[in-house]
Parts: C-alpha cells; sequence; structure tokens
C-alpha cells in the first residue's frame, strides 16, 4: 500500500542489484522468479500429492484442466500427437512461469513498498528484458534443433540458403527467412517484456493519479493486469509452439491421412500472424 | 515541448494499433454473426490476435519510456 501513496512513481527500465553473492549480481527480478518457481512446485507437488492418494481437490482438477487445454492446443498447432508431447514440457513450463511471475509482479508486496538499501526488494520476472529475452532464445533455439532434428543439419540451412540461379524467388524468400527469426527472437521477448512492465508502470501512475480515490480505481486495472498477465503467458506459449511447428516439414503431417491434415491447415494460417507482427 | 518525442512515440504507435484492434474487432463480430455456434473459438482467436496488435502498443509504450527515463 505504501507503494501507492507515494509523491511520484519511481521507474526504473533496468532490474536493480539488491545484494552481492561474490561477484554475482542478485537482482529484484531475480528474487521473485525464484519465489516463483517455488510457488509453481508446491503447487504441482500439492497437485501430485492429492493425485496418489486418489483423491479429489479443487487444485488437482485445475491442474489437470490446464494440462489438457494446453495439450490439446499443442496437438492442434503442431497436428502430430507424437511431436506434441515432446514439445508440451517445454511449452508449458514456459506457460506456467510467465503466468505465476506475471501475477506476483503486481502484488502490492513488489515495487517501492518493501526496499532494501533504498532498492525494491521484488520486481516481476517479466518486467526485465533480460529473463524475457533469455527465456525467448531458449524457445527459438528449440525451435531450431527441432528443424535441425527433422530436416537434418544441411536440410535446415536449404531453407535459408538457397543458390539463386536455380530459384531466385526462393532464395530471396530465404534470405527474409533470416532476418525473420532474429526478428521474430526479440519480438517475442520484446512483447511480453513490454506489456508486463507497461503494466506496472500502469499501475504505478494510475495510483498516483487517483491519490485518494485510488482504492476504488485500482481495483479495475488490477483485474486489467491479471487478465493481461494470463494472455500474455497463454501467447508465449501458442507462439514457442507455433514457431517449432514452423521448423517441421509439411510432408511429415501428410503422411497421418485426412485428420492430421485438417488442423494443420488452420494451424498454418495462425503462423502467418506472428511473422507479420 | 520537451515531452513532444515521448508522446509521439507512444501516440503513433497507438493510433496504427487503434486501426489495426478496430479491423480484427470488426472480423471476429462479422465472423460471429455468420456462425454464431462457433463463438467460443472465435472469441479465443480474437483475443489472441488483439494481443499481436496491442503488444506493438505497448512497445510503442515500452520505447517511449525507455527514452525518457534512460538519458
Amino acid at each position: 500500500m505504501i507503494a501507492f501513496a507515494m509523491e511520484q512513481p519511481k521507474v526504473s527500465v533496468a532490474p536493480e542489484a539488491v545484494f552481492h553473492i561474490g561477484s554475482f549480481i542478485v537482482t529484484n527480478s531475480q528474487l521473485l522468479s525464484v519465489i516463483g518457481i517455488a510457488v509453481i512446485l508446491a503447487v504441482l507437488f500439492t497437485a501430485k500429492r492429492q493425485v496418489k492418494k486418489g483423491g479429489r481437490g479443487r487444485l488437482m482438477h485445475m491442474v489437470m484442466w490446464m494440462f489438457e487445454s494446453l495439450y490439446d492446443t499443442t496437438v492442434e498447432v503442431i497436428g502430430d500427437r507424437a511431436v506434441a508431447l515432446k514439445v508440451m514440457p517445454l511449452a508449458i513450463t514456459l506457460f506456467l512461469f510467465f503466468l505465476i511471475n506475471n501475477w506476483l509482479g503486481i502484488l502490492p508486496f513488489t515495487g517501492d513498498a518493501l526496499t532494501y538499501h533504498h532498492v525494491a526488494m521484488f520486481r516481476g520476472a517479466a518486467a526485465d528484458m533480460n529473463t524475457t529475452f533469455a527465456l525467448a532464445i531458449l524457445s527459438m533455439g528449440t525451435a531450431q534443433v527441432w528443424a535441425i532434428r527433422r530436416h537434418g543439419f544441411f536440410g535446415n540451412i536449404r531453407r535459408y540458403l538457397v543458390s539463386p540461379f536455380k530459384d531466385p524467388l526462393h532464395s530471396f524468400e530465404g534470405a527474409l527467412e533470416i532476418v525473420a527469426e532474429f526478428s521474430r527472437t526479440l519480438a517475442l521477448s520484446l512483447r511480453i517484456f513490454g506489456n508486463v512492465f507497461g503494466g506496472e508502470v500502469l499501475l504505478a501512475v494510475i495510483g498516483f493519479l487517483a491519490s485518494w480515490a485510488a482504492p476504488l480505481a485500482l481495483p479495475l486495472f488490477y483485474i486489467l493486469e491479471l487478465f493481461v498477465g494470463a494472455v500474455q503467458a497463454y501467447v508465449f506459449f501458442m507462439l514457442t509452439v507455433a514457431f517449432i511447428s514452423l521448423g517441421l516439414p509439411q510432408a511429415e503431417a501428410d503422411g497421418h491421412g485426412d485428420d492430421a491434415h485438417a488442423p494443420r491447415a488452420g494451424a498454418k494460417k495462425q503462423k502467418q500472424q506472428p511473422a507479420e507482427s | 515541448m520537451d515531452q513532444l518525442p515521448f508522446a509521439l512515440a507512444y501516440a503513433i504507435a497507438a493510433a496504427g494499433c487503434g486501426i489495426g484492434l478496430g479491423l480484427v474487432g470488426a472480423g471476429a463480430v462479422q465472423a460471429a454473426g455468420r456462425n454464431p455456434e462457433a463463438l467460443g473459438k472465435i472469441r479465443t482467436l480474437m483475443i489472441l490476435a488483439m494481443s499481436f496488435v496491442d503488444a506493438l502498443a505497448i512497445i510503442g509504450l515500452v520505447v517511449a519510456l525507455i527514452a525518457k527515463f534512460l538519458k
């Protein structure tokens, strides 16, 4: 609550160092992401214990519902159950990490409410460009690994580098594809960073502008931010899966008959969107 | 007058995104009008497409903030 009553919102784009372990800098974003991981582990292990007891629990059903619907989405986009099962763990881990951290990042104890030597102690994990960029590189790297696994090493390179004498159009397309891979990585990380960081600034500014009416105005924006946090986590998950399926050869889905073909055509349309944005 | 560049950095991005969001919403409403049974799927797709468009405006906001606070 102290954060909302302050005179002017303080905006820092980069995370600040809270303390050092040797020469390793521990920033406030890292502290909150460690807490987020602990929360995720606690939730999942509680759900696991409920499953083992064979009993029922709200948490267990919630986790199972989430996993099932995310798995269905993955199968729908990739179009191959075996590949989807292997892609799913990474994608759902990223989703959970961002979901829990986005929600933790706007709780009242983050920001300037709790300070340690005049430095905010906690800050949303995705409000740190380092985290989002690292995870975007991870997901794009996984997409490359899948492409190499399916096309072969030289087959993967042939997707980008085509001889201009054989096929001038595809050669130009391949060159554009190289640029697109980098811009996708940057856009993927900037999208979630911008939304989460922008959301935190928005809350601080609304709290500042509304001053004494903040208790009335802020809950609305809080609901908005909870929604945005969940949607952005889902978008990150969705794009990771879509980029991985982009690298898989088209012919593979054709071998599985018509029912595998149909979702693939729908998935291809979705994949075009991120490339343009 | 000093604040103008930062305001413009957001305003131009938001103007384009306004048009984009309008197109997404119009498309979703038309699709729902043609096929009301698919409303659930259309809503999911609409929110997904909106978040792609939204991201550009928010990147504009972040660029403005970075330019303002990282001098």
